[in-house]
């Protein structure tokens, strides 16, 4: 009896340790994984003795998001690269970064969220893209009023092209006053055109589809016609990422709504009426709808598109067993270059979006702003910011005086030869990369719709001459032929109309409404679920919050333009 | 009352002098606990403090103590909106297929690999078995996204022999047992372990007694090995009980999609959604905090009805 005791007591050890091995491992699991922030080796640079602080560079703390086309080279490291010493030395600034999070899955904003509800202490000033969460920061009182300090201390360019496109501060603006820098973004660097093999197309005998039943026609040649030649019906029309949302910079599926009618899904469009309405519940939604679940009966869709984000979608195309996808039109580099090390002989070609009836094309335009550029309440040295800022803007404007009017830094994204910038992968000793892509805006300040131009006209054989114009040229052929397909699409692009802070009802319906919408418009497409059943989503979303939202949204939308 | 106020100081003394002796020899035994402890206050009680959250309209920069009180509102709402129920239900029915055949499955195993009579064997099964159980549903989801893909050599196989490919992650009733049945491969050898050990703690001499009276290895088995692990067995349902609302976010968050919101959708996830995509924080609370009040109530039912009808006690 003694000894079955014992034996009963072990068999309970034996779970008990289970347990706590499996508890011991739930808590190591949990455990938000950041990376510990590496000191910045801080010897003191000899070209301080030019910077005008005489008592040496000040710290700014910041955060970092490290984002999938960040690539460094040198060893150097997100805390330590040409940029923390650039600033370092021409600027006064040590940048300190309290910590670093990957853009995947979200983690960067994670982990800042997670941060604000333990309370930490905001960094000096840090980047986001996320306008909610800019907004609640605003709405807590925990960040700077910059709308004197902008006025005070950046440069008159800088002033002067903020002023073209006042609309930028909507949503840092409370009250009349600014509590961030929104950063411009190229304009339409995110705006969808059309990638088809042309490869494909040559062997098939195909023209280049300008309508959507041309469209339909080319999808069928390539799902029916065995266009990859390997003798198997393997191949598919069209790659999208459909898990998330039906937009995307990269595998869109939006494009087809704007074929139907200028209601762009998932963001807010202006009517006829002059108010502004939300895309996915309008009448050219269900068209769209309609017409991708036809696609998917017929083959023309990937049958996995549902488990498929946009970076999956343009795995699916590199692996060379689809003929046409949607992204913005750099996606021609990346990620679409893959295809080429995958299918030997394989030509992508961009081309403006096939029209709808009556002609109709509209697409998703890009926001005026990449993100937003936030400063802790009592910062300090918004006039060392300001300068920092308007000498990232050099590339920009390449104006004679501007340090970094070549590119932003020699050895990294150029090289200079007798006294030229040069910009040849194999000019650059050790390969080049994008260093912009460390900087305090994770990418270049840029003036709205400048590049687009000039895409166009290198693509049409213009000669490259500023320094501008060399950089773009340097990216290749492809891109250009692809930028200037955008730029001919630039008059059918449709801006999101909302740019203000999220209305209180959408704050707390956000999640039920995405949902609702994700889940319908997946299963119309798969015809899981009747086209009807479209008409039930529209009374749904209203009668869910969707009429207080477009009621709170018009009211913004009166008030900014009754201020205008 | 007297005699007991003038024996206290007396056995105290006495228990001091016992547990001093004790503490000499069982130090170490303390000192070890400790890490532990503090983990588990650290992680498992400092949190609970984050409920009043559920109570009020929380924002992260006002605190708890500045954020406004607003009473029952976020479980109100949890009640009325459509999906919430579809969720509960979902976490629970995925969750209870899991445990029961989860168990099922671990017993089974562990009974088979009794029988095996070379050692070296029964060791390569066993270390084969376990090894999914180490590996993330992160690696796991993308090899059974491929795997079950509707271009699979699986499903070309299934297509040759019923005509069509299967849709496993995105048709609802698939999904679910897509979802139920690889985490069970995922799981079953490692849920094994405790098993075994109680099989090998059977003493052998009721076995030789069995094989007098003749009993074969199944009736060996079905007499002896099985009446003998019964205590184990509740004992692990039982503690698994705790656990129904726990679907398994790692897995269901990397295969999921909206095709399958419907049937796949679970308590964790949803409050993924919430908190850290639409950053509503309190409401994503009060679901967390329905789904612990009712997970504690069936593990307080689950021990006593497993002291009642098994006789067993855990705590």
């Amino acid at each position: 009896m003694g000894k079955e005791l014992r034996r009963s007591s072990l068999f309970v050890f034996a779970v008990v340790t289970a347990l706590a091995v499996l508890l011991s491992a739930c808590a190591g699991s949990g455990e938000p994984g950041g990376t510990p922030s590496k000191e910045a080796s801080s010897e003191p640079s000899p070209s301080l003795a030019v910077s005008a602080e005489p008592e040496g560079p000040i710290t700014i703390t910041t955060v970092e998001e490290i984002v999938a086309s960040m690539v460094f080279k040198n060893g150097e490291t997100a805390e330590n690269n040409w940029h923390t010493r650039w600033a370092r030395e021409k600027h006064g600034i040590d940048f300190k970064y309290l910590w670093t999070a990957s853009s995947q899955n979200n983690a960067y904003n994670t982990k800042l969220r997670l941060s604000l509800t333990a309370n930490e202490p905001l960094p000096d000033t840090f980047f986001v893209y996320d306008r909610v969460l800019a907004s609640e920061l605003i709405d807590a009182g925990k960040l700077l009023d910059i709308t004197e300090a902008f006025e005070k201390y950046a440069s008159p360019r800088i002033k002067e092209l903020y002023a073209e496109y006042p609309q930028v501060w909507y949503p840092v603006t409370k009250e009349g006053k600014r509590y961030g820098l929104p950063v411009l973004s190229a304009g339409d660097v995110q705006d969808t055109v059309m990638f088809i093999r042309q490869d494909w197309l040559e062997k098939l005998g195909l023209q280049p589809p300008k309508t959507i039943e041309q469209f339909e026609t080319v999808m069928e040649a390539f799902v029916h016609r065995d266009p990859d030649g390997n003798g198997k019906k393997d191949t598919i029309g069209m790659s999208a990422g459909l898990k998330d949302n039906v937009f995307s910079v990269i595998g869109d599926a939006s494009w087809l709504f704007g074929s139907y009618g200028n209601a762009i899904p998932g963001q807010w469009n202006k009517t006829d009426g002059g108010t502004l309405q939300y895309g996915s519940i309008q009448p050219n939604a269900k068209q769209a709808l309609v017409k991708y679940s036809e696609w998917m009966k017929k083959g023309y869709l990937d049958k996995e598109a549902a488990l498929m984000d946009g970076g999956k979608a343009a795995e699916a195309f590199n692996a060379g067993k689809s003929g046409i996808y949607f992204g913005a039109f750099w996606n021609v580099g990346w990620p679409l270059g893959d295809v080429k090390k995958n299918v030997p002989g394989a030509v992508v070609k961009a081309f403006p979006l096939p029209a709808g009836p009556n002609g109709q094309i509209a697409r998703k335009a890009t926001q005026l702003f990449d993100g937003i550029l936030l400063f802790r309440k009592d910062f300090k040295h918004m006039d060392a910011i300001m300068k920092y800022y308007d000498a990232l803007y050099g590339f920009g404007f390449s104006e004679e005086t501007d340090e970094l009017r070549f590119g932003f830094a020699e050895g990294y994204d150029y090289a200079m030869e007798n006294g030229e910038p040069v910009y040849d992968e194999s000019k650059i000793p050790g390969g080049k990369i994008e260093a912009k892509k460390v900087i305090l805006s994770n990418d270049e300040p840029s003036i709205p719709f400048k590049q687009s131009k000039v895409y166009y006209d290198l693509h049409n054989g213009k000669a490259p001459e500023t320094a501008f114009e060399k950089y773009l040229y340097g990216l290749g052929g492809e891109v250009h032929q692809a930028g200037a397909v955008n730029y001919e699409m630039l008059p059918y692009s449709q801006p999101e109309q909302f740019i203000g802070a999220p209305t209180k009802t959408m704050k707390n319906r956000d999640e039920f409404l995405r949902k609702l919408e994700n889940e319908t418009f997946t299963k119309i497409i798969y015809g899981d679920a009747s086209p009807d059943s479209f008409d039930e989503f529209v009374r749904k979303w209203k009668s869910s919050g969707g009429d207080e939202i477009t009621k709170e949204v018009n009211d913004w939308y009166q008030s900014v333009n009754g201020n205008r | 009352m007297k005699p007991r106020q003038s024996g206290l100081p007396e056995r105290s003394a006495s228990w001091r002098a016992a547990s001093g002796w004790r503490l000499r020899r069982t130090w170490p035994l303390h000192l070890m606990i400790w890490p532990g402890l503090v983990l588990i206050g650290l992680f498992s009680y400092l949190p609970l403090g984050g409920i009043v959250m559920a109570f009020q309209d929380y924002k992260p920069w006002l605190g708890f103590a500045g954020s406004d009180w607003v009473g029952l509102e976020h479980f109100r709402f949890m009640f009325e909106r459509e999906d919430s129920l579809k969720v509960i239900r979902n976490t629970f029915v995925i969750s209870a297929l899991k445990m029961i055949f989860g168990l099922l499955a671990a017993v089974a195993f562990a009974l088979l690999l009794n029988e095996v009579r070379s050692t070296p064997w029964k060791r390569t099964i066993q270390t084969l078995v376990y090894m999914p159980h180490f590996l993330s549903w992160v690696i796991l989801g993308g090899a059974l996204t491929d795997i079950l893909s509707q271009k699979s050599l699986l499903n070309r196989l299934l297509a040759s022999m019923f005509g069509s490919p299967i849709f496993f992650l995105g048709e609802n009733g698939w999904f679910m047992f897509t979802v139920v049945v690889s985490d069970i491969w995922k799981e079953f050898g490692f849920g094994a372990i405790v098993f075994l050990a109680a099989i090998s703690g059977i003493h052998p001499s009721l076995y030789e007694a069995a094989i007098i009276d003749g009993a074969n290895r199944w009736k060996q088995t079905l007499h002896i090995t099985l009446p003998s692990m019964a205590p184990i067995i509740v004992v692990v349902g039982t503690l698994s009980l705790g656990n129904i609302l726990n679907a398994g976010f790692d897995q269901i968050f990397n295969l999921y999609n909206p095709l399958v919101y419907e049937r796949g959708d679970i308590i964790d996830t949803f409050v993924y959604r919430l908190a850290m995509l639409s950053g509503d924080l309190s409401f994503a609370t009060a679901v967390g905090l329905f789904k612990s009040v009712v997970g504690f109530s069936l593990i307080v039912i689950a021990y006593r009805v497993a002291y009642k009808y098994a006789h067993y006690r855990i705590f």
